[in-house]
Order: structure tokens, then C-alpha cells, then sequence
């Protein structure tokens, strides 16, 4: 049930996996995982999370080779270990960067996490001198130094953004 | 590339980390890439450090079942799933932890009740390992 909600995930996929010529010697279900694991290890994929490694190999279907192409072509059913923390979850996390628009946090696997001034304690205010938020109140001042420690933080949102790849092609030459 | 179920199953933490554990111990000989190597090394890291960790199935559910049982003050909304999950993985042993956790702590049950439930808490939830 929906109430055990993790941050990590195990996500079903289906893909057809491209082996090149130079792992063909391995066997098929090594060459297939480790080429699975470079495609998706480390990257997000939209609206489902981030990857960490595979977790099982369902099935391992027939083998395409295409004209001039010297890969192997493997369809396979697998599934993912995938990061993807819920709303309203609590982590705790590093500083990595404090900065007047807020502070970025790491969990050590995944540094894109992103706390705006409005969302932090009331009484949280940017520290010029220090390049440093402190957190002000009546029993005194709390300055969220990374050397510190660990901080809390709670998940409010999670947004996966579309990044056009950036074109190759070279400026159009002057004429 | 097909998504087929972006939500086949949970995994716990403690059983992500023995996952990863069985994943270093059968080494490199298959040449696994070192961008899954490292990944796994990091989220090791991260499971190792975190106040939770150790925690199986079976001690959460013997904690929600437990915490279950802590009735809110009268017209107070109840401990919802977000915070006994959450509870669960940073394992609090002191009240003003539980107040980082859980919104409106005092008007919702009290320092008495708060108590008593990280006294569940410790009972139902296994000290976190120190690592090698």
C-alpha cells in the first residue's frame, strides 16, 4: 500500500539494449547488465526518479543486428533501483552552497536539492559578511554552516526539467 | 525505452543496503561500469549514515502498529503515513526531534504522549549500527 512509500523505488522497464561488438565475448546477461547500467546508473529519468543501479534482470529477449551496425541489439525486461523521495518526506542532507537566492543540499548521491529563503525557518536571514544563512531567534543565533553538520529538511516538491541538448552545429559562417 | 511500472515495488532502506552490501562483495570481475560503482558507493553512504538505518519490514510495521495505538487529544488530526514513515527512517530519540518532524507536535498530543512514543520508538526499532 501506498502509506510505505520509499525513498528509493523499484521501477519495471523494457528496452532494447545495444551491445557493442567489443563486449561480445563477455556472457550475454553480463554484457546486457553492464551496458543497462552505463545507459541508466546516475541519470534521471522524467517523472520517475534517479537511477542507481539495476536491481533485476526479468527477461532477456532475442538478439537484432542491424546493416552496418556492429552492436547487438538485446531487448530485455528489467527492473531499477531508482531514487525518487516523496512529498513530505524527511532527509537529512549536507550543505553544499549558500548563496542570497538560498541554499542547495546534497544527500552525497544527488546534489540538486534547492531551498528558497521562503521556505526556510521564519527568522532566517542571508548573512553578507559570512556568505552564510543564519537562522535568528530568542535563544540566539544558528548559522547554517555546512561544518556543522547534517541538516533536516523536508521534500515540498519535485521537478524534473526538459534540457534541450545544446546544438552541435557550428555557427552559421559569415558570409 | 519503455516505463512499464514506475511503481512496481517498495524497498526498504535496510534492504537496499544489503542489497548494495552483496553487490560489493561479489567485486568487479564482470567489469561493471564506473559510473554504477560509484553511485552505488554514495547511496551506501548515505544508508549507512542515516539514524534508521537496520530498520527491516517487520520492525516498521511492529512501530506502526504500536504508534497506532497513541490516540491524538480529542479533534486532533492522528499521526498520518508521511510522518510515521518518516519517523521510522530518522529513528528520533529526543522531543525536539520529534517536533522537526511532526507538524503542530504539542497541540496534537502533548510532551507526555511525545515521550511515550519515542519510548516505542527505541523499543521497536533497532539501535543504529556503528560502521566498520
Amino acid at each position: 500500500s501506498r502509506w510505505m512509500e520509499r525513498m528509493f523505488n523499484i521501477v519495471r522497464m523494457k528496452d532494447a539494449i545495444p551491445i557493442p561488438a567489443i563486449e561480445l565475448d563477455k556472457p550475454r546477461s553480463v554484457a546486457v547488465t553492464n551496458q543497462i547500467e552505463l545507459k541508466y546508473a546516475n541519470r534521471v529519468l522524467i517523472d520517475v526518479g534517479l537511477c542507481v543501479c539495476l536491481f533485476e534482470m526479468i527477461e532477456l529477449g532475442d538478439s537484432l543486428m542491424y546493416q552496418s551496425d556492429s552492436a547487438v541489439h538485446v531487448r530485455a525486461e528489467f527492473t531499477l533501483v531508482v531514487f525518487r523521495p516523496f512529498i513530505g518526506e524527511v532527509l537529512t542532507g549536507k550543505i553544499a552552497k549558500s548563496s542570497p537566492d538560498g541554499l542547495w543540499l546534497s544527500v552525497g548521491f544527488f546534489t540538486d536539492i534547492f531551498v528558497p529563503p521562503h521556505f526556510m525557518q521564519d527568522g532566517t536571514e542571508w548573512d553578507e559578511e559570512l556568505k552564510l544563512w543564519v537562522w535568528k531567534s530568542e535563544h540566539g543565533d544558528a548559522y547554517l554552516d555546512p561544518s556543522h553538520g547534517d541538516v533536516l529538511f523536508r521534500v515540498t516538491n519535485s521537478k524534473f526539467r526538459q534540457v534541450k541538448a545544446p546544438s552541435r552545429a557550428p555557427a552559421a559562417a559569415e558570409a | 525505452m519503455e516505463v512499464l511500472d514506475s511503481f512496481e515495488s517498495l524497498l526498504t532502506n535496510a534492504e537496499l543496503a544489503e542489497v548494495l552490501r552483496e553487490n560489493k562483495k561479489q567485486g568487479n570481475e564482470n567489469n561493471r561500469p564506473a559510473v554504477v560503482v560509484e553511485m552505488e558507493k554514495r547511496v551506501s553512504k548515505y544508508l549507512a549514515e542515516s539514524p534508521g538505518r537496520g530498520a527491516t519490514r517487520e520492525h516498521v510495521e511492529a512501530l506502526i502498529e504500536r504508534l497506532g495505538q497513541v490516540s491524538p487529544v480529542e479533534g486532533q488530526p492522528a499521526l498520518k503515513a508521511v510522518e510515521l514513515h518518516n519517523l521510522a527512517n530518522l529513528r528520533p530519540t529526543q522531543l525536539v526531534e520529534v517536533y522537526a518532524v511532526l507538524a503542530n507536535a504539542e497541540a496534537r498530543f502533548g510532551d507526555d504522549k511525545l515521550s511515550h512514543m519515542i519510548d516505542v520508538i527505541g523499543e521497536c526499532l533497532p539501535l543504529p549500527q556503528l560502521s566498520k
